[in-house]
Order: structure tokens, then sequence, then C-alpha cells
């Protein structure tokens, strides 16, 4: 018991402590910058490695507590029990309030150690105001801690609880494991690139510099926004049984918000890189991008919109209002401050919207929409209400806009590749074009006449009531099915066949050129290049992933009722046989499976071969974890190349042998996977690091460990170390 | 920076704003003409929006005797009540295991030409906050209701 309490009071103690070390490294750093004072700079960044070094320890106190069963600790006793499997203790960390602040601060300290690290050598000049804005961060997140949730709070009662309330069984999933630390870091990592424009801002090195330096993190912010997501649709689609894995909800639009502008700033800084131009807009993207990071966490916390997953009611909405006025205040200050000065000024400006530039342009205003539309849509209820009638925005709504705009996106995504940078002539564009478009029409024509997923059924429905709309009215309800589908399919023949041809013809070049075999070239090519290579890995990805979207669009549902065992029924191409109903329990829940076998069926009802079998069931927890719903229903699905087939359990009777279950056909499912993998693959490629991407400073490095010296940084410290450019 | 504006017209800048600016008016436009009403049942009865043709989502409460269903079917029917109105509903789909007469239901679809709202998604509210309701979508799965308020733990962030 003294022991446990012991832990709690040093966890607490660290967060305590933290914000006072975190001030300090930041005054440090802020006053030494201004007196160019070498060792009060210094002790900033050592500082800062400190409070690290802190924060990584709380957290690890924190899975301790988690992983020994301390329910001493208010937090444990809340999200935890003797029951769960290490992973889902080590998950239950962030599972709540306290927990993924200080999860947030555990990331912080991370990103926070790498930055100093790696930039022991180079931006010396602008190193302490970035640390000093880092550390603001850090201590913000720490008052809320101190202030409001602490992970480390203890009960003041001498009998110490023997079991928690536990983690409620629909967050016990694999997905659900991963789904809020992905996002967490997303937002997190995103602070480098924010700390860095400030200082760029500040001390007036607006050049690329910064935005060199802080690649690699804006693509890790991005890559863990994009498995996030990716990991709490499949979490929706696993777990909730209802087939789909995004519904638009509040909460996931805040974290796609982000993602768009991340992913727009990623495409238009390359203009920057290569132009020099857009440096008001890239700025205006870091900065936009962060302040959503914010305002999704504030979305998520404050309980403002009804969610599937708003936090119990909690006080820090507050503060992030504060923190999000200061932020907006702040930011548009600093940006104009340093348009007025004509430190922005564009080296030049977008000639052609016939280029490469013209296309990342027009990309980034069609995810600026996204934006857009998601923003007024999530906040949608509140602004209706206060002007007209409450109204609420579901799918529907969402998919009228964001379906023609991600099909907007796909056919760019095709485009650029096509495309030099400058300017070209609409002969020659349309000489690139010519090939890839017929393409994509063969395919889509071939996909069209197949009749696959009964598009042409689908195409024929297509509601486009142009005649009859009110002015004004959108004159498309988009759905993704019907002609929106066609257009899916072709912009995704179109995006995979030019980035295929871009490989090969690449693998060709190269082979030509060094002698190499044609496939060796392949295999080479990509790592010549990898931020290129890396990037079209991604949009392929992307190709796959928006076959997996068209087909949350064609899928079917069918509610069926089975009477008695040995019934059939046939959902598209499979024939599911009714085999009872089967009850089994544990000491966490009582089960009931409705078991079937599937087969395969073709169209004259012919019966082909077995495929498994498939049992969606019900279950009902009996334990105290249980605060969101008591009984769940737990799908089962076979998982086919053309689609899978989805049974939920909808209702049974188990004396009687009858069941009611609801059975999808999804499309296309495998898609998302195989999209999924090669996004991240893309990723590691991009950031895969260059064997010595600071050559002299590596030699420097070698001969200083050979002539035994002390390490960079111990012999002279601070400003006298920067680096001579 | 006047002196390049007067050289050369902004066309870019004119026409960028313009689209902005029809951009945004669609958006405004699909916001009032789209999306769901939120309508009690006397609401919905009075409301000349609920006879339009654009989805709405109807709270009250299952009038005790009006359910019927049929064994093996997927049909069912019943009246609610808000107020002094009453309205019938009538859902072919799961129906959510909470589901009883005289509780609190919301049915979301359109309402036909004979006044009975053609539900195509049902809600029952739930009568206690542990006794969580079988989801028949993503809201419902997690035991929302504004009302029970059963309180959802955190997802996490």
């Amino acid at each position: 018991m003294n022991g446990t309490l012991t832990t709690h009071s040093i966890g607490s103690f660290l967060l305590h402590a933290g914000i006072v070390v975190g001030a300090f490294a930041a005054l440090a750093s802020i006053v030494g910058r201004w007196r160019s004072d070498g060792r009060l700079m210094l002790a900033g960044e050592r500082a800062g490695y400190a409070l690290s070094g802190m924060m990584i320890t709380a957290s690890l106190l924190l899975v301790n507590a988690f992983v020994t069963h301390d329910y001493a600790n208010k937090y444990v006793q809340r999200y935890s029990d003797n029951n769960m499997p290490w992973y889902y203790l080590i998950a239950s960390f962030w599972g709540g309030q306290a927990g993924s602040l200080m999860f947030w601060s555990f990331v912080l300290g991370i990103c926070t150690a790498i930055v100093i690290w790696q930039n022991r050598e180079k931006n010396r000049d602008i190193l302490p105001t970035v640390i000093a804005v880092l550390m603001i961060v850090q201590i913000f997140f720490l008052s809320l801690m101190v202030l409001e949730a602490n992970p480390f709070a203890t009960f003041r009662i001498t009998e110490t609880a023997t079991n928690g309330r536990g983690l409620e069984p629909l967050l016990q999933n694999p997905a659900m494991t991963f789904h809020p630390p992905s996002i967490l870091s997303g937002y997190v990592w995103w602070t480098v690139p924010f700390a860095f424009a400030v200082a760029a801002l500040v001390h007036k090195r607006l050049d690329d510099g910064w935005i060199r330096t802080t690649r690699g993190y804006a693509v890790v912010s991005w890559a863990f926004l994009s498995i996030g997501n990716l990991f709490g649709g499949m979490w929706a689609y696993q777990e909730l049984g209802w087939g789909g894995f995004w519904g638009w909800d509040p909460v996931e639009n805040a974290s796609l918000m982000p993602w768009f502008t991340a992913t727009a700033y990623l495409h238009s800084v390359m203009i920057q890189e290569r132009r020099g131009m857009l440096k008001v807009w890239n700025i205006a993207l870091v900065m936009v991008t962060y302040f959503l990071t914010v305002f999704g966490t504030f979305l998520t916390r404050s309980g403002l919109i009804d969610s599937v997953h708003t936090f119990a009611q909690s006080d820090i909405g507050g503060y992030f209002m504060v923190a999000l006025t200061v932020l907006a205040v702040g930011m548009i200050g600093g940006v104009v401050w340093r348009v007025r000065d004509g430190s922005l000024k564009s080296d030049g400006r977008v000639a052609s919207l016939f280029s490469r530039e013209g296309v990342f342009l027009l990309n980034n205003l069609v995810l600026l929409g996204c934006v857009g539309v998601v923003m007024f849509g999530t906040l949608g209820e509140k602004i209706s209400a206060y002007f007209w009638q409450e109204t609420k925005y579901t799918a529907p709504w969402f998919n009228t806009w964001m379906v023609p705009g991600g099909l907007a996106l796909l056919v760019l995504m095709g485009i650029g590749p096509l495309i030099p940078w400058r300017k070209t002539t609409w002969k020659s564009f349309r000489a690139n074009l010519l090939v890839p478009l017929v393409v994509a029409a063969l395919g889509t024509a071939a996909i069209y006449f197949t009749d696959a997923y009964h598009l042409k059924e689908h195409v024929a429905a297509t509601n486009v009531p142009f005649g009859e709309v009110p002015l004004g009215r959108l004159p498309l309800v988009a759905e993704l099915k019907g002609v929106y589908a066609l257009i899916g399919f072709f912009g995704v023949f179109f995006v995979m066949y030019t980035l295929i041809v871009e490989f090969v013809a690449g693998a060709r070049v190269r082979a030509r050129s060094t002698g190499e075999s044609y496939f060796r070239a392949l295999g080479r090519l990509p790592l010549k290049n990898k931020r290129r290579y890396g990037g079209y890995l991604t949009h392929l990805g992307f190709g796959a992933l928006f076959l997996g979207f068209i087909g949350t669009g064609l899928k079917t549902e069918v509610d069926m009722v089975f009477n008695a065992v040995g019934e059939s029924r046939v959902v598209e191409d499979t024939q599911l046989t009714f085999k009872g109903i089967e009850r089994t329990e544990n000491r966490e829940y009582i089960q009931w499976d409705a078991v079937f076998d599937a087969h395969v069926v073709d169209a004259d009802g012919q019966v082909g071969a077995y495929l498994g079998e498939l049992r969606p069931a019900r279950r009902n927890y009996t334990g105290a974890n249980v605060r969101m719903s008591r009984v769940t229903t737990e799908k089962d699905e076979i998982m086919r190349p053309t689609g899978n087939v989805y049974l939920a359990l909808i209702s049974f009777r188990p004396g009687f042998n009858t069941a009611e279950i609801m059975a999808h056909f999804n499309p296309m499912i495998i898609w998302m996977y195989i999209g999924g993998g090669l996004l991240l693959l893309g990723v590691v490629f991009a950031l895969w690091p260059e064997p010595q991407p600071y050559p002299v400073f590596a030699a420097a490095r070698r001969r200083r460990r050979k002539s035994g010296e002390a390490p960079a940084g111990a012999e002279q410290p601070g400003l006298a170390r920067q680096r001579v450019d | 920076m006047s002196q390049e504006a007067t050289r050369k017209p902004p066309v870019r800048l004119v026409l960028g704003l313009l689209f902005g600016v029809g951009a945004f008016y669609m958006l405004v436009m699909s916001m009032m003409d789209g999306g769901t009403y939120f309508l009690t049942v006397d609401e919905a009865v009075a409301s000349e929006a609920a006879s339009s043709d654009r989805p709405i989502r109807v709270k009250g409460n299952v009038m005790p005797g009006t359910y019927q269903h049929e064994e093996g079917s997927t049909i069912h029917r019943f009246d609610i009540q808000g107020g002094a109105e009453k309205m019938s509903v009538y859902f072919d789909g799961p129906i959510p295991d909470v589901f009883a007469e005289g509780r609190e239901v919301i049915a979301e679809g359109k309402l036909g030409a004979d006044g009975v709202l053609m539900a195509t998604e049902l809600t029952a509210k739930c009568p206690s906050k542990y006794e969580g309701g079988i989801p028949d979508h993503q809201r419902e799965a997690m035991g929302m209701d504004e009302k029970t308020g059963a309180p959802p733990t955190g997802a996490g962030y």
C-alpha cells in the first residue's frame, strides 16, 4: 500500500515538476536567444531533454500501474480490471481523458527530444524559439492534467478495491487499440512543423529551410492521421455491426479535417521547394492544420456536438476555447506581420494551370473545400439550430459534397504525374493524357458491360434531378454509386495506369542508362528517388482505398429471417443455410451464435463450393465494465476478392431456433487492406533516411570520435556551434 | 504592389473570389435544403417541412396497443404520440431490442402522403443507462442517447 502510494506521488510530482522544468526551458531558451547567451540556450535544450525523460517516466509509471492492477489509482480502477489481457491493459492507458492527456505529453516528449537531437548542429538560431513553443504546448497539457484530470489521482480511502471497472467491451478490439494512439500521435507530431513555422516567422527565416527540416515530421504526422482514420473505420466496421466504416460522425470528422489540410500542405510545399512560391499559403496551411488538431481535440472533449465517442462530461472544453482563441489571433497576427514587411514575398507566380504546380494548386483548393464542407456539416447542428430549424447532417448530405470532391482529387492524382513543372502546351498535355484516358475508359467499359456489382442497374437508377431543383440546390444527390461509382472506377483505372507507367518507364530508362537488368532496375528505381516513388506508392494505396469506398456505395443489404434449421437464403452470390443457435458462456459474457453454412451459388441457383461457417453472434456482457452497451453485436464475415459477406445477428429465439440477421454484401473490402498497406509502404519509403544527409558533419563526427574527443555539444555550447551556411 | 495591380487587372483573384463565393453560397443552400430535421410529433404534424420530400427525425412515445408485427416478417407498424398529436409509423427492418409500447422512440424517414412515416431507421431509448439497446446504427451502438445519457467512455482522444 505504501509502495503504491509512492508511485502515484512520483507520477503526480513529475507532472508538477514538468510544468516548472518546461517553463524554465522555455524561458532559458527565449532569454538565451535574446541575449545571445550560449550557455543559457544550452540549459534550455538540456531542460527540454529532462522534460522528455520525465514524461516518458511518468507514462511508464502509469502503464506499470495498469499492468500491476494498482487499483489505488482512480484512473486504473476506472478503466481496467483483473480479467483483461496485457495488451488491453496497456491500451487502457489512453482509454480515458486523463490517460490520453498523459499519452499526448508522452508523444510530445519524444518529439521534443528528437527535435533537439536532430538540430544539435543545424538551425541553431531558430531552435531556442522552437523549444519554447514545444514547451508552452507541453505546459498546456500538463496544466490540464494537474488541474482537471490527473492520471495519478488516488482514492482517499484506506481500503483498496480488489478489482477495477474494466474497459468498455466495445473498445476491446485490436483496431481500437491502435486507433486512438495513431490519431493522437498524428496530432502531436504536427506540433513540430508548427513550432518551426512560428520560429521562422519570429526570426524572419522564411526561406525553405524550416520546411525541409520539418518535412519528415509533417509526413509522419500525416501517416499517423491516415492510419488512425483507417483503424477507426476498421473498428466501426468490425464492432458496430452496421457494415460500414465511415459515418461522418463529428469526431471522425475532427480527425479528418487536419488530414485534409496536411495533405494539401505536403503537396503545396513541393511548389515552394522547387519554385519558391506560395510561402504565405504554406505557412498558413501549417498553422491551420495545427489549429484543426487542437480544434479536433476540443470537439472530442467538449461534448459540443453529440458523437459516438465524445468523452464523459468534462470541464476542459473551456481551456481549449481559450487555447483556440490565442492560437487564431497569434497565427493571423504573425502571418500578417510578415506579409506586411514583405518577407513572405513569393519568388514568382504560377505561370500556367497546365503545370505540375497548377495541378497541386487545384488539389489544394479541392482539399480546402473538403475541409470547409466537413466543418460546416460537423457544426451544422448548431448553425442550423441558431439560424433556422435544428437539422442533423448525416451521410447523405456529406456524400453529396464529398463524393464529387473525392472524385476530383482522384482524377487530379492521375493527372499530376503526367504533367511537367512550370508549363506545358495543350498539345503535349493532350498527347500524354490520351493513352491513360483510353485505358481507363476501356477498363470502365469492361466493368460496366460485365455488369459487375449490378452496375447497369445502379447506373440506370442514378437520380440526377436537374430539372426540378430549386435554385441553389446541388443538382446531384451523390452517393458513391450509380454514375458516380462508374466515374470512380474510371478514376481508379486512370490513376493506377499512370502510376504503373511511371514505374515501368522509369525502370526502362534506368536499365538502359545503368546497364542493369530490367527487373533489377525496377527494384532499384524507388530507392534512388525515395521521396518521389514513395509518394507514388501512397497514391497507388489511395487508388486501392477508393475501390473500397466505391464498394460501400455498391453494397447490398438484406434483412432476413430464418424460421427453422435447414432454411436457406441467398445474399448476392452466397447461399446461407441456417444450422441453429448455439450458446457459450465465459466469465465476461454470454454469447449466442447463429450458425450458418455458406456456399457459392450462381445466378441459376446452382450451389457450388463450400465457403465456410459463419457465426454472427450477440453477446450479453455480465461484468461491471459496461458503460455503453450491455449487448453487443459480433459480426462475422467471409472475405473474398470480389467482396465480403458480412452477417450481423439482429434477434433470435434460442428455443425455437429462429434468427433474424442483417446480411451485407460489401464489395471490394479487401482493397481497403491493400490500400492501407501500400500507403504505409509509401510513407516508409519516402522517409527512409538517405545514407548521409549531411556528409560534412558526418565526416566531422567521425573525426571527432576517432580522436577520442567529447561528443558534439560539450565543448562549445550554444551559438558557437551554429552551423555556418 | 499597387503598381502591379494597375498594370494588370487581377483576373485570377476576381475569378477565384467569384468561385469561392459561389461555392459558399451553394454550401449554405445545401445546408438549408438538406439534412434531417429534428421534430417532435406535434411539430411534424404541424410543420410544412414534414410534408416536403425531405427526411425527418421524429421523437415520440409508442402508443400502447398499436404495435403490429407478424412473426417471421421484418415489417413493424405502430403509432407514436407526442403532445396532443399522433402519427403512424411503418418500419421495415431490425427493430431495437429495447423497443416496447410506451417507450420513447426516434423514427427517421419520410412522411408519406397518407401521413404515415415511412421510417428507414428506428432508435429506441434505453430505460436505464446500463440496459443498453442493440445497435441498429453506429450512434445507437454506442448508447449515445441524449436523455438517458449512458455515459460514453473515452474512445481515447
